[in-house]
């Protein structure tokens, strides 16, 4: 990681991100933070050689891959089955099993694509948290359809996102915004929050709760 | 509102989807260079009431490309498959 | 008590001590806590609500709930104001401004009315003929007038200050309704463990157990039903919420009107939520609405439903009358008779057959209510209120005093839900009703809407469903149905009565359409319903026709001589009852009416006094206004700087496509029209796709950047669409090619540098990295990491024609890259530049974009024909149509005027000069900028057989400016044709 990373990053919410408390109620509804200082790599393979990568996870991470629209968490590094042939890798920022990952993968296999740089991370948690995503999401996040783990890519008021639901039982989600739309869905789920009250919490790393 | 069984993401708004033309008629190979066939492959449709094949993609989901087939009359979605074949297990929404 | 007059003692599920103040049109009355508008105005005897909407007639409350046709009322003021409520729907809050509609100067003195004037004016089919024949004209004319005489109330004009809201919800059961049937299929389906919504369009569960006395079994029934239906987790009762609309995929459109019953929501909280329910099944139990009778004058305040008036009794603890005249063709409506005596009004029930059947009779043994059979109306009197009735029957004529009449002309199922997709209801001749025909899987219908209308039989046909929706075996209810006083309407129909009576008999009373209107539409032989209901407007008020399409429709059969089945009926559409569109916008309004698009370097864009521009979702920098006092200003400035020095412009809107794998060459050499198998490891090249059909698709530049990796730029516009079409060919036509293509669009921030500074301005910001021309030559690529660790991406190519480059930085640096360079630059002079200075350079240059790259043009339009390679790619075929390659296609030109201050503009026509400028031309002008190199403007246009007309004189014309300017036609080409200036520095 360049030394002055961190002076020169920064996040697509940047502007929009007021920490603090709005609510009418003592309670808000809302828990919302944005995650930062991760990194994400996409593994693709090539059509018929899903297999191998499987083995090439396995043998980096000692970790089988995940089932399709499902994540796994090794040690910190989550892999995400987000299409066909096609894993995320998310890991904290200089995790060094991501550059293993990527580097080491057999070009006979597939590719790698750094995709760390083109979403926003956003954790929603909270009592009102399913509330809040039902607004515009068309996907069934009761727990007994949606267990922990469970990912889905769809849209938000037509934009593409990545939700996560990290946390069936305590209702926390993960939504990746893609970069350019970041701002303007943040700002339209400030918004929709505000039927909810929220605490916006300071941004934190990846393993920080709701 | 149409509800498709993505084989990957499962059962999905169709509002995440877009629909990309007739899945029944046949592409010709690249090379092919009969002026008759592609134009049949380009602008021919048969329009039918009832049964139909069609491309739609998810396009706001895991992007694959899928042969829907689709009742014109009922609008039901009898089946969906992914257009490169299915390599994954299709799972409940 | 002084007020609320009407208000019984006793009784009622209204709360006592919670008075509430309203106004009606001015005047102060009250009402309380768990009242309608409509309850609490006939609590203080006003019955005389609003006028009618063509006729102006006095119209009073008919109903007591969404079938209501008459009492529509504008509630609220200011922002807030909202014409045609239903009296009957609304609830009543304190502090409530209500005004009635459609009369003038006062709702007791109507202008409109006076001698019928408008009757005469407005016959049935006014509206057809008017539309239809030769006086369309004079519909401009007398529209205005006419608009405010026939009418409903006016709404704000303002912007609405509520919020609203959208929700998704699944359920395994969705119950529609929550009448005896309704609560007992959530029941059995919540108890069988499915997950149930059941939603309620009232502020009460209950349906017609609402019309049951508080102290009874019925009512002792409902509580303990709804109390053990309460107790389910499982289940999530929705009230005030209606399902307007059932539509594919068994998904159920409902408005819940949250905050819609208090002045104003509390703050955050939406004012009303719009749910789209997906459910595994849906099961409708929307029980049934009783009808009108048909006889002069059928509309005097004071006339009202039987059914209603006992909900009013019993839920809402209001006598509507004290001498009250119930008539009736069934059984339904002794209940009410009944009720009314006990509650001490003076009643006759008049039974329009010859004689009562024995259990309606029992429901009057020992009532002091008179019985006359075999009875007709003859003549209603009483303008404002009904005063008296004028009653043939088996025993002669009888004038009855009444300030109250009860109709009763049967019931019919609310079939509108089950009928959305295309489901025609089926006639029941033993009802004499429409009931839903066969329901298609994962629907099913219970209780009156299926002609059960006795409770204990609604009871059990809900809980069978509730427990077969739910997948569950079907049992017994657990629970005894309770003893109601309801009665079902009978064993039979009875014969219809025919309208009689002196007076304009009314069929539908919302939109004043008579039965003389249909017998006049029979006549001019507008006969099948559909026409029907077109010609006299009948049913197609916002009540839909609830009280009126029955009684029309049978009209119409009898005038046709044919039974109700054969003449048919409607088509019921979606939304049930009106919806606010602002609940199916939900927050999707003003600045989120659709998201935007913004680049890393957006802020600074916006802090620096850039102008924005749209260009699909995206905002891009269009100018800078430091650069100039207006866009014209601006972007000359702007363009000036890129030629003679250095500017930079955001290009991070580009679509940029990850594209990788061992038949990545292949690939790009099948999808593009030139050649890409030999393109070196750090080149760049231009790339043109077609489409299918021959014409050109898209453009840009890809780089190799490994052994099997390609970087593909598109331009903005396309690059959504160029991206799924670069999928679709790899999994439907080439599934065999190794490769995967991702969108890297939102990874890469990019900054175009261009100007004959710009290699300087790139030492400068990029330490470390060589940017010398032997390094990066035209077309060289690079990655590299700047001695700081900053990584760039490096791409010499020049849209501008100038020397240039495209930086590129993963987008969280992008910001910062942009200040680097800015930093770096200014000792060179560097300074950003917008679109429109982006535009105007390409036009000097020639590059065709966008507005040249229109989906009609081919290579050779464009003059790219070149490029073209002797290999199979996509669209080559067709490309070679012989409408394609004939000679007189429009094609790529310049165009100059022959005096140098006058104007081009983009759109004008181009026509041959000295001819008439008529029809469209030979061609158009795509885009146009004045050129601060050459000191005029220019254009690019598209001219039949252009490049053989270069040096013609030409008339460029834009009628819209009324300009029409002399040019000559010349190369695309304006400056620098022979390409030396992406080597120039300074």
């Amino acid at each position: 990681m360049p030394r002055s990373e961190r002076e020169w990053l920064q996040s697509a919410l940047a502007g929009r991100y007021e920490p603090g408390v709005r609510a009418t109620d003592a309670a808000p509804g809302l828990s919302l933070r944005e995650i930062v200082d991760w990194d994400l790599v996409q593994l693709a393979a090539w059509r018929g050689r899903d297999d191998e990568l499987a083995g090439h996870i396995g043998s980096v991470l000692g970790t089988a891959r995940p089932a399709p629209c499902t994540g796994v968490d090794a040690d910190g590094l989550e892999l995400l089955a987000v299409a066909p042939l096609r894993l995320w890798c998310v890991a904290p920022a200089g995790d060094p099993r991501l550059a293993r990952l990527a580097d080491s993968l057999d070009a006979a296999v597939g590719c790698v694509t750094p995709l760390g740089h083109s979403h926003a991370r956003v954790r929603i948690g909270g009592p009102a948290a399913r509330a809040l995503l039902a607004q515009e999401i068309a996907i069934d996040l009761d727990p007994a359809a949606c267990a922990s783990g469970r990912i889905a890519r769809t849209a938000l008021h037509h934009v593409p996102v990545l939700l996560q639901c990290r946390d069936a039982a305590a209702g926390v989600f993960d939504l990746y915004l893609p970069r350019s739309f970041a701002a303007s869905s943040w700002e339209y789920l400030l918004d929709l929050a505000e039927a909810h009250g929220y605490k916006l919490h300071p941004r934190a790393g990846p393993d920080s709760m709701a | 509102m149409l509800r498709i069984r993505c084989p990957f993401c499962g059962d999905r708004d169709h509002a995440e989807f877009s629909y990309g033309g007739d899945a029944s008629v046949e592409r010709p190979p690249l090379d092919h260079d009969s002026r008759e066939d592609w134009y049949r492959y380009v602008f021919v449709r048969a329009n039918p009431k009832g049964r139909h094949r069609e491309y739609w993609q998810h396009v706001h989901g895991c992007r694959s490309w899928l042969v829907v087939e689709r009742d014109t009359g009922s609008h039901a979605i009898l089946g969906v498959e992914s257009a490169a074949g299915s390599l994954e297990p299709a799972r409940d929404g | 008590m002084g007020e609320q007059p009407a208000r019984l003692a006793d009784g009622g599920r209204i709360d006592r001590d919670d008075r509430r103040r309203f106004t009606f049109d001015g005047r102060a009355v009250s009402g309380l806590g768990g009242d309608t508008l409509a309850s609490a105005l006939l609590a203080n005897g006003i019955h005389l609500v609003g006028r009618s909407f063509k006729l102006h007639r006095p119209r009073g409350i008919c109903s007591a709930g969404v079938e209501e046709p008459n009492a529509l009322l504008t509630l609220r003021g200011g922002a807030r104001r909202e014409p045609n409520v239903q009296a009957t729907v609304a609830e009543l809050w304190d502090g409530l401004a209500v005004t009635s509609q459609n009369r003038w100067p006062s709702l007791a003195l109507d202008a409109g009315a006076i001698g019928g004037m408008l009757s005469r004016l407005l016959p049935a089919g006014f509206y057809y003929k008017t539309f239809m024949g030769p006086t369309r004209r004079a519909w401009m004319l007398y529209e205005p007038a006419i608009r405010r005489a026939a009418g409903l109330g006016r709404a704000t004009r303002e912007p609405d200050p509520d919020r609203y809201e959208r929700r998704q919800a699944f359920c395994d059961v969705l119950v529609v309704g929550s009448g005896p049937a309704g609560i007992a299929a959530a029941l059995a389906a919540g108890g069988a463990g499915a997950r149930v919504i059941l939603v309620e369009q009232a502020a009460r569960c209950g349906g017609q157990l609402l019309a049951e006395p508080v102290a009874s079994e019925a009512e002792s029934w409902r509580s303990a039903r709804l109390a053990e239906l309460a107790g389910l987790d499982n289940v999530q009762m929705l009230t005030r919420t209606t399902a307007f609309g059932l539509y594919d995929g068994n998904v159920v459109g409902a408005v819940e009107r949250a905050w819609d019953h208090v002045a104003e929501p509390p703050p955050g909280q939406p004012r009303e939520r719009a749910w789209t329910l997906h459910c595994g099944h849906v099961l409708l139990a929307t029980g049934a609405t009783e009808r009108p009778l048909l006889f002069g004058d059928n509309d005097r305040p004071g006339i009202m439903l039987a059914s209603a008036v006992r909900r009013y009794l019993h839920d809402f603890a209001v006598l509507p009358g004290r001498r009250a005249v119930v008539v009736t063709d069934n059984d339904s409506a002794y209940p009410t008779a009944r009720d009314l005596a006990r509650a001490g009004a003076a009643v006759t029930l008049v039974d329009t057959r010859p004689r009562a059947p024995a259990a309606a009779g029992e429901a009057l043994a020992g009532e002091r209510v008179k019985l006359l059979c075999d009875g007709r109306v003859e003549r209603v009197e009483g303008r404002r209120r009904v005063r008296a009735l004028a009653v043939t029957h088996a025993d002669g004529r009888t004038r009855l005093d009444c300030d109250l009449v009860c109709v009763a002309g049967g019931w019919s199922p609310n079939v509108h839900l089950a009928s959305h997709l295309g489901g025609r209801p089926e006639y029941r001749a033993t009802l004499d009703a429409f009931v839903p025909g066969a329901l298609p899987a994962g629907q099913s219908a219970a209780g009156a809407l299926v002609g059960e209308y006795a409770t204990a039989a609604a009871i059990d046909s809900g809980w069978r469903a509730g427990l077969a929706a739910a997948g569950a075996p079907v049992t017994d209810p657990p629970f005894a149905a309770p003893a109601t006083g309801a009665l079902p309407p009978g064993p039979g129909p009875a014969p219809r009565p025919q309208p009689g009576g002196r007076g304009k008999v009314f069929v539908d009373l919302q939109n004043d359409v008579t039965a003389a209107d249909v017998a006049l539409a029979w006549r001019e032989g507008y006969r099948s319903v559909e026409h029907l209901k077109r010609y006299t407007t009948l049913g197609m008020g916002t009540d839909q026709g609830r009280t009126s399409n029955i009684n029309g429709l049978a009209l119409m059969a009898s005038l046709r001589g044919e039974d109700i089945p054969t003449t048919g009926t409607t088509t019921f559409r979606p939304p049930f009852t009106p919806v606010a569109l602002g609940a199916l916008a939900g927050r999707r309004v003003g600045r989120q009416f659709r998201p935007e698009r913004r680049t890393p370097m957006h802020d600074w864009h916006a802090e620096q006094g850039a102008e924005f521009v749209r260009a699909g979702p995206w905002l891009r920098a269009w100018y800078y206004r430091d650069h100039g006092a207006d866009v014209d200003r601006a972007y000359v400035a702007e363009m000036r700087q890129v030629r003679e020095g250095v500017g930079m412009v955001d290009v991070s809107t580009l679509g940029k496509i990850d594209v990788q794998g061992p038949d990545a060459a292949e690939f790009l050499n099948r999808v593009y029209v030139n050649g890409w198998l030999k393109l070196p490891i750090g080149k760049a090249r231009y790339g043109v796709m077609l489409r299918d059909d021959g014409f050109v698709f898209d453009d840009g530049t890809t780089s190799r950047i490994g052994e099997q990796q390609y970087f593909m730029t598109t331009t903005t516009a396309e690059a959504g669409p160029v991206m799924s079409w670069l999928e679709f060919l790899l999994e439907t036509a080439w599934p065999e090619l190794r490769v995967q293509v991702t969108s890297v669009s939102d990874q890469w921030a990019g900054i175009a540098v261009a100007g004959p500074k710009s290699r300087r301005v790139l030492a400068a910001a990029l330490p470390g990295v060589d940017v010398g021309d032997d390094s990066l030559p035209p077309m060289g690529v690079r990655d590299a990491e700047c001695g700081d660790g900053l990584p760039v991406r490096l791409l010499r190519v020049s849209f501008s024609g100038e020397r240039a480059y495209e930086v590129y930085t993963p987008s969280g640096y992008g910001r910062h890259l942009w200040e680097r360079l800015l930093e770096a630059g200014r000792p060179f002079g560097l300074a950003p530049y917008g679109t429109e200075a982006l535009g105007g350079l390409r036009i000097e240059k020639g590059h065709p974009a966008g507005p040249e790259l229109d989906g009609r043009t081919t290579l050779d339009d464009l003059g790219l024909g070149r490029m073209a390679r002797d290999k199979p790619f996509v669209g080559d075929v067709l490309r070679r149509r012989p409408a394609l390659t004939a000679g007189d296609r429009r094609a790529l030109v310049g165009l100059q005027p022959l005096e140098a201050g006058e104007p081009l503009r983009a759109g004008a026509l181009v026509f041959p000069h000295g001819q008439p400028n008529e029809g469209h031309g030979i061609g158009h002008v795509t885009a146009a900028t004045w050129s601060p190199t050459l000191g005029h403007d220019i254009a690019l246009a598209l001219v039949e057989r252009g490049p053989g007309r270069h040096g013609e004189t030409v008339t460029v014309a834009s009628p819209v400016h009324g300009e029409a300017v002399t040019a000559r036609v010349v190369a695309p080409v304006f400056i620098d044709p022979d390409g030396e200036r992406i080597h120039a520095e300074v």
